[in-house]
């Protein structure tokens, strides 16, 4: 079973670890509860280790993320006490019903590349605003954000499906990101690992005292995570666009099928 | 004032990065002594493992005195160390925005912080 180390290797082809480690742990065997506690931990290496990337620092937006933290923390950490109480099985159909929304986002992302430069007063208020080098580019960007009021209550949500599946929710924040809050999308990435990184805190503080926590599920999970993260970055620049795409595609699905299964199967 | 937070910046990552890498350090060894003592890949989910303490800061207390074996203590210290990554970049967000002065931030990132201290502490 600790052979996941392995299996967390492959896993980091750009879905986000967690997504695709719990369910291998529940494949495996692990009850599923014990897999979201383990990974919640996990996940807080993977955030603090790549937002140890220089590069990325200079891009997030430390304001924004904090805002927003505020409401991310308090919805992970009552995701993770609604998942101690509740029975595994709705577990498994909400981690399903993710999934989904995670594969229609994905397949509809759409993003400018022109910097937003109108705010509302909330924003100003809160000076939400930056800039930063885009290397690709060659040259200083300047932003500013918009419609905080708006994006606060969604990183809730995104909070509460962290705390409650033990992931990092980032395609999600990500998404909020860029629609509500118009962040460019590198500065989005960026921020929104940061996050993660706190968020995943929170979420590991509740299942600390829960009594579903294992040390020793979680410590080849940090371990794997890490270095499957760096070797999936390395998989991931020599695989086209298009391949990257299918072969994420694949996995979601047969997630997806795998999770519906088991819920069902619980009942 | 742009200079230094380029430079704060950089000091946080470091420490970041140097934090995981010392924390997945030390579960590896952790883990391969466990590896070794055990005999097998079989991780078993008994009591042994389970953490169970009244929140984590009595965690990090109990457990170099409890009987435990090595690999357990030095696993525990890694994910400790984990997870106190993120607790130190706030704190130092916190001192960051003290040191420019911006009062509302200041104020946000110490929400932030006392609501996940809390949390920490309580339950």
């Amino acid at each position: 079973m600790s052979s996941v180390l392995g299996g967390t290797i492959g896993a980091l082809t750009g879905l986000g670890g967690a997504a695709i480690i719990i369910p291998i742990l529940v494949l495996l065997g692990v009850p599923i509860k014990y897999a979201i506690a383990a990974s919640m931990v996990a996940i807080i290496a993977t955030s603090s280790g790549s937002a140890s990337s220089y590069v990325r620092d200079e891009l997030s937006n430390i304001r924004a993320a904090f805002y927003l933290e505020i409401f991310t923390v308090i919805g992970a950490i009552v995701g993770a006490t609604i998942t101690s109480f509740i029975a595994p099985v709705y577990l498994y159909f909400f981690f399903a019903f993710f999934l989904l929304t995670s594969f229609i986002g994905f397949s509809s992302s759409k993003h400018s590349d022109i910097p937003n430069t109108e705010q509302d007063k909330f924003a100003k208020w809160l000076r939400l605003e930056g800039s930063y080098y885009d290397k690709a580019l060659g040259k200083e960007i300047y932003y500013k954000m918009t419609k905080p009021a708006l994006a606060g209550p969604g990183m809730f949500v995104a909070g509460l499906a962290a705390g409650m599946l033990g992931i990092g929710a980032g395609a999600f924040k990500v998404s909020i990101h860029e629609l509500v809050l118009k962040m460019p999308t590198k500065v989005s990435t960026a921020t929104s690992n940061f996050i993660i990184g706190m968020t995943a805190l929170a979420g590991s503080s509740v299942y600390f005292s829960s009594g579903l926590f294992f040390l020793n599920l979680a410590a080849p999970l940090a371990v794997g995570t890490t270095a499957g993260a760096f070797i999936g970055a390395r998989i991931l620049r020599r695989l086209t666009n298009k391949t990257s795409r299918y072969l994420f595609m694949i996995v979601l699905v047969y997630i997806l099928v795998e999770m519906i299964y088991k819920g069902v199967t619980s009942l | 004032m742009n200079n230094n937070q380029k430079r704060l910046e950089t000091a946080i990552s470091n420490i970041l990065r140097f934090g995981v890498l010392i924390s997945v350090s030390l579960s590896t060894i952790g883990i391969i002594l466990y590896y070794l003592s055990n005999g097998s890949e079989q991780v078993s989910l008994d009591s042994t493992w389970n953490v169970n303490t009244k929140n984590f800061f009595t965690f990090i207390y109990q457990v170099p005195f409890s009987s435990s074996s090595f690999d357990f203590i030095l696993m525990s210290f890694g994910i400790v160390i984990l997870m106190l990554t993120p607790y130190i970049r706030v704190i130092t967000s916190i001192v960051y925005f003290a040191f420019v002065k911006d009062l509302k931030y200041l104020a946000i990132t110490s929400i932030v912080f006392i609501i996940i201290t809390l949390s920490l502490l309580r339950v």
